[in-house]
């Protein structure tokens, strides 16, 4: 018995133990448990209050030093339109313009001005500061007086599509950042961190009542009501994802709903309950207004169209394009115009200039605002490819796909302006001194301008291994020909330099009128070539794939990281300068090769950069090297010293570069700088 | 990693690369949009797209059943398939089908099924065709018909538009296409394409694969290329043989692959024929010269040649040869098509040996010759040919003319040990001086007689090739005539063409029917030329049934041949229901012959656009019918080219590009090239990938059309990691290449010294690609560089080289 309650009593025990021991147990994972609870819901706090912030880089914008710097910009692309401090302001492709009630300009603010960029795409005024959007550097506040810069960090935001201002808040939209608010004192993203506002490429804004209308590029319209959002696809109805322009629509269109939304595929009505009813289906619309009771688009084909004209039953595409139909008079006929209302009057900012008429006013036609904007400006547009000087002292200004400008350099006169079907998308420009004749390559084919500008064509069917040439160079006069392998020069040597084209499917080289072309299949490192110099009797080719070094038109070497001291593969730009190769390269900077068959990297010295592709030029002393974010580098070759000119660039992507005696001249994304030499290093 | 994908693009879903981030320029992209053009696709057979994916997502579109039904009626196969797909959503669905043949084949039918009915696709000649495009794009109907490819494009790719699915709904889809097979040294091969490709591995819910055999001359087991397809023989005897296979969610990793021999002890006459009460479908009682019933009989007589009464797959080593080797070298022949013009030459030469004797030709607007007088085929003179060939360059037109003049010169000086041959690899586009087809033969056959006949071989490289040039060309001189798509992995071709150069073939074949005219059409109708160990079918048509004696006369070497068979014409037999396409095809190549000849006539272009509808196969006058908006599509582009292009029907008046980051261009129409063009700079965060583009295009009454694209930016070449099994070998041991590549490598392949190239393929097992290389027997000891070469759909091309330290014999 005894042994049996001694039993009973260890049995007891050890259950005591064992519930104690399963008690701690429970509890501890309660504390654990709790304790997760509390760090996750902290950590999910943490994460909404960073999805609400936004970190920015502000700065006061002051002028840079501009000494021996004169600047030539295209201003005639007018983005937006607004009434400040009793100017109107003008964004324009070429900086901000105050223009006075008459269309007068007053002043254009610049990079000369401290402006970050030229390029402006939006404006509002909002608590007493005019407020600009740029194209590839944030936010900028003027106050009247000066300039202040805003770069969004986080998220990371450069170019900014539209600006609206709410009751209390200026909304700005960004491509590359979604939509970001200011209350006057800080930035925040309240709308952007909602659930389901996972949108980041805002193209259009309408604060409606307690809602916001939020226009995407790719996805949609997304509606921010109550702090929920909605979002409106084409699965409902939209006629495009691309959104351009949303606005209130009047009383005259309320059976359509409350809100239009111009796509670039037509325009449809939304009402409250987010049902959507066609309005139009033109296509290629880019913006909406109602300026007296009209709704009107404006039309990326040219010109901008009234349509309440239709409504309500004619709204199709088809009626509105009958031939023959009138449109608003005195816009130009095929520039894409922004439509938008602004001071009682109803604008069309195009390409060609601002033009606006007044809302009520019984004459339909537009009249141009700042027409000097148009009337005199040097350059056609502003992402320069190429310069060249010609025989007779004419500067030529090559653009990316806007054919090409001749121009006095001394009058700053554009003296005509060549773009057709051919010469459009232009990559370079040579000028042959002992033929007397320019070398156009564009991405059609190889332009010789003669005499009187005569052009001549050469293409695959004169025998270019391809049609997209990216660069032309000649052949030293006295040097070997390329495609001689001994004995006696052929006769046609006489009639000419040998010409080499590096092109999109390999080398050609032209002489005597015959082309004769290699491939990567003969050794080349690519066949997508870049540049081309020749050094002595050799040639070099930079190529996407390592650099080639050919004698004779064989391939003798390919350099490449992997078996030289090349910093990268991707050769964009090269340039000979007393016997030294110097090469540029996309992402690893400038490198030279020397005369010993020794290599330089300059990396340590200045990073590593992409190097432009033929943005580097040799005057006779100075290296210069066209960055795409980094402005201009200048080598002295004579005390081998690097600098670097930012400040007063028109932008710091620069595509082109030319020198004659007393200037350089370098051509940038977005226009145009002349610099003396006294003042480059 | 790579895998071993055919070289397609596919529309809509991959657009090569380009561009490309870093400099302005540079940065730029280009795309080349067709819009009548047909699509191509880099594809497996039989995928079906989801418009919202870019590949197979079996969670939206799944292939629930395909059934694969082969049939191979002595050397003629048909090939049926039937696929299943079922909409996983709760949505409809559209997609896009792309269906991927053999090279060698042609499409014969297709149908898509809506419900319950079959909506199939239909041929119609060229201008029929955009007439009927004008009318549905009028009416804003999709015609959603099937498009073949071609032009530039260089494979046989077919796409259509497949909408609506519906719902946890299916699809059904039929496509069936024709081949015939080929006979070399008695063997004979058929690949059905079912091995991943762009789109990855395909799974399928249920797979049938039905498979018919039938052979008047005895054939040899099947000998199976693929593992994965295990047959179950129900019969499988000499002359018949039939099998299946099936299987549940079944991966479909490998071709449907298999050879086998043509078993006969000395050449074998076969006959075949085919009467039968025509058949008019609904459609043809349109057209009155499709709706006359003929009631005449068609026939198939063909011989297989063993005349060294070898077994099959056995070759007896060719007599000591002289070769001219010509090699086309004018600016047609860039890029793909120069490399595989030099790996043909390269493939001939490597497969001679001492006793040959060769000389080598480069010609464009001028010639270039190797060597002055010709040189003995040794290792080293071939190594010293092929570095010509590389230190050569590209210039100009073709004329062709001038060079075979100077071909037939230099052949005179080229040693007799047995007869002389010319070989030319060329597109045949001849471009400068003569370019009609007959003149050119003529004068080549004049040059050519005027001393030691030389015979031509002519391989043709590309898509374009000229066939009737070429083809004629080598008929003139009683040589040998193939070709291959610049696309194409040649291996098995030229090992056929390289067989067949300097040997004697067996010449001047003809079909003769004692004293009758009771057969007419018959074709070929010149005298035939074959090799020892093909197979030469002669097909016609016969009007009285009933008993006829055949004979089928030729020679080789001056050896008559003769072989004479009884056959009866039958009354009633529609037991081979290909002998009327077999002749009808071959009816309307002589016609285009006679074209190509002698100029078009009305009555010849007639008669080949109603065979081509009657019997459902593309002609030069004849395609599917295109529908234009759904097979928009780019083409591969490649980095530098900073344009867009795109190719519009004429009433399209505005098209627009809305790029993804942003940027909206207007495009300008180039009149001359008639297509729309834009230049656009893709921003520097652009990270390599594929992107969305749209298009908006608007016709000429206003109405506008949206399109969505999508394109690759690929500026990278591909990346390599590779090693070897070991880096110390015996002359004449294999290595073992193993590489690892980035995903989008199309091709790697691996050299050595001394030995032909190999490719390097996508070994799921190894996951990683593997090649063999042997190391050439005769190399003598030393340290030699493998250089392996890699190449991507963006044309970016890189290498690494291994080296190996060789122990000669």
């Amino acid at each position: 018995m005894g042994a049996l309650i001694h039993k009973m009593l260890l049995t007891r025990g050890r259950w005591a133990i064992i519930l104690a021991v399963g008690a701690s147990v429970v509890a501890g994972a309660i504390v654990i448990y709790i304790v997760r609870l509390n760090r996750n819901i902290g950590g999910e706090r943490d994460r909404q209050a960073d999805a609400l912030r936004v970190e920015i880089e502000e700065r006061a914008l002051r002028s840079p030093s501009t000494d021996g710097l004169t600047l030539y910009l295209s201003a005639s692309d007018v983005r937006a339109v607004v009434s400040f401090q009793g100017n109107l302001y003008l964004a324009t492709s070429g900086g901000l313009i105050a223009v006075d009630e008459g269309g007068n300009i007053k002043r254009r603010f610049t990079t000369f001005d401290g402006l970050p960029e030229n390029d402006l795409t939006a404006l509002a005024v909002f608590r007493d500061k005019l407020y600009a959007g740029t194209a590839s550097t944030g936010l900028v506040a003027f106050d009247g007086r000066a300039f202040t810069g805003y770069r969004f960090t986080k998220p990371r935001a450069t170019r900014v599509t539209v600006l609206v201002k709410s009751e209390s808040e200026l909304l700005i939209g960004t491509l590359d950042g979604g939509l970001i608010e200011y209350d006057g004192q800080r930035f925040s993203r309240r709308f952007n961190s909602a659930l389901g506002a996972d949108f980041s490429q805002v193209t259009a804004l309408l604060p409606f009542e307690s809602r916001v209308y939020i226009g995407t590029q790719a996805s949609g319209l997304y509606i921010w009501r109550e702090a929920h959002i909605e979002h409106i696809t084409t699965n409902e109805g939209l006629p495009s994802p691309h959104v351009t322009g949303l606005v209130a629509l009047p009383s005259n269109f309320s059976e359509k709903g409350t809100i239009a939304v111009a796509t670039d595929f037509g325009v449809a009505g939304i009402n409250d309950a987010n049902d959507i009813k066609s309005i139009s289906n033109r296509p290629n619309l880019t913006s909406l207004a109602v300026s007296a009771g009209h709704l009107w688009v404006g039309l990326f084909s040219g010109g901008i169209v009234d349509l309440s004209a239709n409504q309500p039953n004619q709204l199709d595409g088809a009626s509105l394009r009958k031939p023959g139909q009138s449109e608003p008079v005195g816009l130009p006929v095929s520039a894409p115009a922004t439509v938008c209302v602004s001071e009682g009057k109803l604008w069309a900012l195009t390409r060609e200039g601002a033009f606006a008429r007044d809302e009520r006013a019984s004459r339909p036609a537009f009249e141009s605002m700042a027409e000097s904007l148009v009337g005199e400006r040097m350059l056609t547009a502003g992402h320069i490819t190429s310069i060249a000087n010609d025989g007779v002292g004419r500067m030529w200004v090559g653009y990316f796909d806007r054919g090409i400008d001749l121009i006095a350099p001394e009058t700053n006169e554009r003296l005509s302006h060549i773009e057709d079907d051919r010469v459009r998308e232009i990559n370079h420009l040579a000028f042959d001194r002992s033929e007397d004749r320019m070398l156009v390559a564009t991405s059609r084919g190889l332009v010789v301008f003669g005499n009187e500008l005569k052009q001549t064509v050469m293409t695959r069917e004169q025998g270019l291994i391809h049609d997209s040439v990216a660069q032309v160079s000649l052949a030293h006069i006295d040097s070997p020909l390329l495609t001689s392998t001994g004995g006696p020069p052929p006769l046609d040597r006489l009639r000419g330099r040998a010409m080499v084209l590096a092109t999109a499917g390999g080398l050609t080289e032209v002489l005597g009128g015959r082309a004769r072309s290699i491939t990567a299949f003969h050794g080349l490192a690519s066949n997508h070539l870049y540049s081309s110099v020749f050094v002595g009797s050799r040639l070099f080719v930079g190529s996407l794939a390592g650099l080639a070094e050919i004698e004779g038109l064989r391939v003798v070497r390919t350099y490449k990281t992997s078996n030289s001291l090349l910093s990268h593969d991707w050769v964009t730009a090269l340039a000979e300068a007393d016997g030294t190769l110097y090469v540029g390269t996309n992402g690893g900077g400038v490198d030279a090769l020397l005369p010993t068959g020794e290599w330089i990297n300059f990396a340590g010295e200045l990073g590593k950069f992409e190097v432009n592709q033929n943005a580097m030029h040799y005057d006779g002393e100075r290296l210069y090297v066209g960055t795409s974010d980094r402005g201009l580098f200048v080598y002295n070759t004579r005390d081998r010293k690097w600098t670097r000119i930012s400040a007063g660039l028109a932008s710091q992507n620069v595509t082109a570069i030319m020198s004659d005696d007393r200037f350089v001249y370098v051509g940038t994304l977005n226009g145009l700088v002349r610099i003396e030499k006294r003042v480059v290093g | 990693m790579m895998r071993d994908r055919k070289k397609i693009t596919c529309w809509e879903g991959w657009l090569a690369p380009a561009p490309i981030r870093g400099p302005l320029i540079a940065r730029s992209v280009v795309l080349t949009l067709l819009f009548l053009a047909p699509a191509v696709a880099r594809a497996q057979s039989g995928v079906l797209i989801p418009s919202s994916t870019e590949k197979p997502d079996p969670a939206v579109l799944s292939l629930d059943e395909m059934s694969v039904n082969v049939l191979i009626d002595n050397q003629y196969a048909r090939v049926r398939v039937t696929q299943i797909f079922g909409n996983r959503t709760d949505r409809i669905q559209e997609g896009r089908y792309v269906f991927l043949i053999p090279t060698t084949a042609s499409i014969s039918d297709f149908a898509v099924w809506d419900g319950d009915i079959r909506i199939p696709g239909v041929i119609l000649e060229h201008r029929r065709a955009e007439e009927i495009y004008k009318d549905l794009a009028l009416q804003l109907i999709d015609p959603g018909l099937l498009s073949q490819e071609s032009e530039d494009t260089a494979n046989t790719a077919f796409t259509v538009k497949v909408a609506p699915i519906p719902a946890y709904g299916t699809k059904r889809l039929e496509i069936e296409y024709t081949e015939l097979l080929s006979v070399d040294n008695l063997e004979s091969y058929f690949s059905f394409p079912f091995k991943p490709s762009e789109y990855g591995t395909q799974s399928v819910g249920h797979l049938q694969i039905r498979l018919q055999i039938t052979s008047r001359v005895p054939i040899t087991d099947l000998n199976f290329r693929s593992k994965a397809y295990s047959l179950n023989f129900i019969d499988n005897s000499a002359q018949y043989k039939s099998s299946t296979f099936e299987a549940n969610n079944i991966q479909l990793t490998e071709d449907f692959a298999f050879s086998y021999g043509l078993n006969v002890r000395g050449t074998a006459f076969e006959f075949l024929a085919y009467r039968a009460p025509e058949r008019i479908s609904a459609d043809e009682l349109r057209d009155p010269r499709l709706a006359e019933r003929e009631p005449d009989g068609y026939f198939e007589a063909a011989a297989v040649f063993n005349e060294a009464a070898r077994a099959p797959g056995i070759t007896s080593p060719p007599p000591p040869r002289s070769i001219l080797v010509m090699l086309d070298t004018s600016l047609s022949m860039q890029f793909e098509k120069l490399d595989r013009a030099y790996e043909a030459t390269e493939g001939l030469l490597r497969s001679l040996t001492p006793q040959d004797t060769f000389n080598l030709m480069l010609f464009n607007d001028d010639v270039a010759v190797f060597s002055n007088t010709p040189v003995e085929a040794r290792l080293d003179q071939i190594e010293r040919a092929l570095a010509f060939i590389k230190s050569s360059y590209l210039s100009g037109g073709t004329d062709l003319s001038a060079a075979l003049d100077r071909a037939a010169n230099m052949s005179r000086a080229m040693p007799s040990k047995k007869e002389r041959s010319i070989v030319v690899i060329t597109d045949g586009n001849s471009t400068l001086a003569t370019t009609r087809t007959k003149t050119v033969v003529d004068r080549f056959q004049k040059s050519n007689d005027a001393g030691a006949r030389a015979r031509l071989y002519v391989f043709g490289i590309g898509a374009d090739t000229n066939l009737r040039l070429l083809g004629e060309l080598a008929r003139a001189s009683r040589g040998y005539f193939d070709w291959t798509r610049e696309t194409d992995d040649l291996s098995f071709k030229l090992k056929s063409f390289v067989g067949k150069v300097g040997r004697d073939p067996i010449d001047s074949l003809k079909l003769q029917n004692a004293g009758e005219t009771n057969l007419y059409q018959v074709y070929p109708d010149y005298d035939a030329t074959a090799y020892d160990g093909a197979r030469l079918s002669v097909v016609g048509r016969y009007k009285r049934p009933g008993a006829a004696s055949l004979t089928l006369t030729g020679n080789e070497s001056g050896k008559p041949i003769r072989l004479t068979q009884q056959v009866t014409l039958p009354e009633r037999d529609d037991s081979h229901s290909h002998v009327p396409r077999m002749w009808a095809r071959a009816r309307v190549d002589a016609l285009l012959r006679q074209i190509a000849l002698n100029g078009e006539s009305k009555e010849a272009i007639d008669e080949i656009i109603a065979l081509s509808k009657k019997y459902k196969f593309v002609t030069p006058y004849t395609s599917f019918l295109a529908a234009p908006r759904s097979l928009l599509r780019p083409r591969v582009i490649r980095p530098g080219d900073p344009v867009l292009k795109v190719r519009a029907d004429e009433s399209i008046t505005e098209v627009t590009a809305i790029f993804p980051f942003g940027l909206t261009k207007r495009m300008h129409y180039i009149k001359n090239e008639d297509v729309w063009e834009t230049r656009f700079i893709a921003p520097r965060e652009m990270a390599d990938g594929v992107y969305h583009c749209r298009l908006v295009l608007v016709d000429r009454l206003g109405r506008g059309y949206q399109e969505d694209k999508s394109f690759v930016i690929d500026s990278r070449p591909p990346r390599l990691q590779a090693s070897l099994n070991q880096t110390v070998a015996h002359a004449g041991e294999e290595l073992m290449v193993t590489v690892r590549a980035d995903s989008d490598t199309r091709v790697i392949a691996a050299r050595v010294f001394g030995a032909l190239p190999v490719q390097v393929v996508w070994d799921p097992k190894a996951k990683a690609n593997i090649g063999h290389l042997r190391i050439p027997s005769g190399l003598p000891s030393g340290n030699y560089t493998i250089q392996i070469t890699a190449e991507d759909f963006a044309h970016n091309s890189s290498s690494v080289e291994l080296i190996v330290e060789v122990i000669g014999n």
